[in-house]
């Protein structure tokens, strides 16, 4: 009877210890942050392929004394695309000026296109020719006369053919 | 046999002239005439060169800066055009879009949302004088909405403050050049047809300055 009691105690052990040890499996996959590979949190871009590491286009940034995610922080020192290491230039890039030809992100990091240039356009074209209502006279006529032709032809050939047949 | 010469002519005519009408009317409703050129990377405001990437297969493919405009949206006049990327003409005029129906941003000049001035065109009408894309543009006001969708999926806001019409020959520095903000230009014809020019003696030039940024 002793025997009975506690083999169907170490049953029910064994079956809730094992419930027990998925259960914990699951919920800590379920808790465990995954961040994209190279990153450590959401913040900033990754150190391995400089992609945001929040998934989206551009990365979030909230690291006091940083305004992009390149460098250092100028308050705390630490790396300012919020991982362990600071990186120098986003993948694509190989300086802070235009865009990375990998991603077409702007390379300083932030949302808008830093460029060595004055922000002066360089040709100044005249203004662009954007009526074509000009050639409506034109188009018109040869609609008209073209459909008129048509017109004439498919009649007269209808009317051969019934003639004929 | 003189007969079957005459049918087999009108047959021929019939087709030529069914061909020639839907051919005006495709074209004068669908294409507009375009004569750009291209010109060197180094006039481009952006490094043209750095946005080229080779893949694998050695091909090269052209990868656009997410900042880059996609879409022009006015609510107001029920615009909601793709944007095409225009540079200049032959005669040194800037480009306009290949239809009726998207606008042109001068790819050479500022991009939307960067400091200085965006510049977009539009027609105002088609071959055969119907409406096109630019067609109600002179019935914004001032404070009126303007919404540029970028490459990136952010949306730009711009809210108009000034309109002012040009003489189709005007200097364009004031236009192209305004840098105190950043700014975006909306241009399309107006005014009355010049047969010296061999286009509209006037532009409509709405401009439109950056409310907020995403």
């Amino acid at each position: 009877m002793k025997n009975k009691i506690l083999f169907t105690f170490l049953s029910f052990a064994l079956v809730f210890g094992v419930f027990g040890f998925v259960g914990v499996q699951s919920a800590h996959a379920q808790v465990a942050p995954s961040f994209p590979v190279g990153c450590t949190s959401n913040l900033g871009y990754s150190v391995t392929n400089g992609t945001p590491c929040n998934g989206t286009a551009y990365a979030t940034m909230n690291i006091s004394g940083c305004t992009t995610a390149l460098g250092y922080s100028v308050t705390t020192g630490i790396p300012c695309d919020g991982n362990s290491i600071a990186i120098q230039y986003l993948a694509g890039c190989s300086s802070i000026y235009g865009f990375s030809n990998i991603s077409g992100a702007a390379c300083n990091g932030t949302n808008l296109i830093q460029t060595t240039n004055p922000p002066v356009v360089v040709v100044t074209p005249g203004l662009p020719v954007t009526g074509a209502g000009s050639n409506a006279l034109v188009n018109t006529m040869l609609l008209l006369s073209s459909a008129i032709v048509a017109i004439v032809g498919s009649t007269y050939l209808v009317k051969k053919y019934k003639t004929t047949a | 046999m003189k007969k079957n010469k005459k049918i087999i002519f009108v047959i021929v005519i019939t087709t030529l002239s069914v061909m020639l009408f839907g051919v005006v009317l495709v074209h004068a409703t669908f294409y507009a005439p375009i004569d750009g050129i291209n010109l060197p990377a180094s006039v481009a405001f952006v490094d043209k060169a750095s946005l080229l990437k080779t893949t694998t297969n050695k091909s090269v493919i052209k990868i656009y800066p997410t900042t880059y405009p996609q879409k022009l949206r006015i609510p107001l006049i029920k615009v909601n055009a793709k944007i095409q990327y225009v540079g200049i003409t032959k005669k040194g005029k800037m480009a306009t879009p290949n239809n009726f129906s998207d606008v042109g941003w001068f790819q050479y000049g500022i991009i939307p949302g960067e400091k200085g001035s965006a510049v977009i065109a539009g027609h105002v009408d088609n071959g055969l004088a119907f409406p096109a894309v630019f067609s109600k543009l002179e019935k914004l006001s001032v404070g009126d909405d303007i919404y540029i969708d970028q490459i990136s999926g952010n949306t730009l806001h711009f809210k108009v403050i000034n309109i002012k019409n040009y003489d189709a020959e005007a200097k364009t520095e004031e236009i192209f050049n305004q840098n105190d903000g950043n700014f975006l230009k909306l241009i399309t014809c107006t005014g009355l047809w010049s047969e010296q020019l061999r286009t509209h003696n006037q532009r409509l030039v709405v401009t439109a300055e950056e409310v907020s940024t995403p």
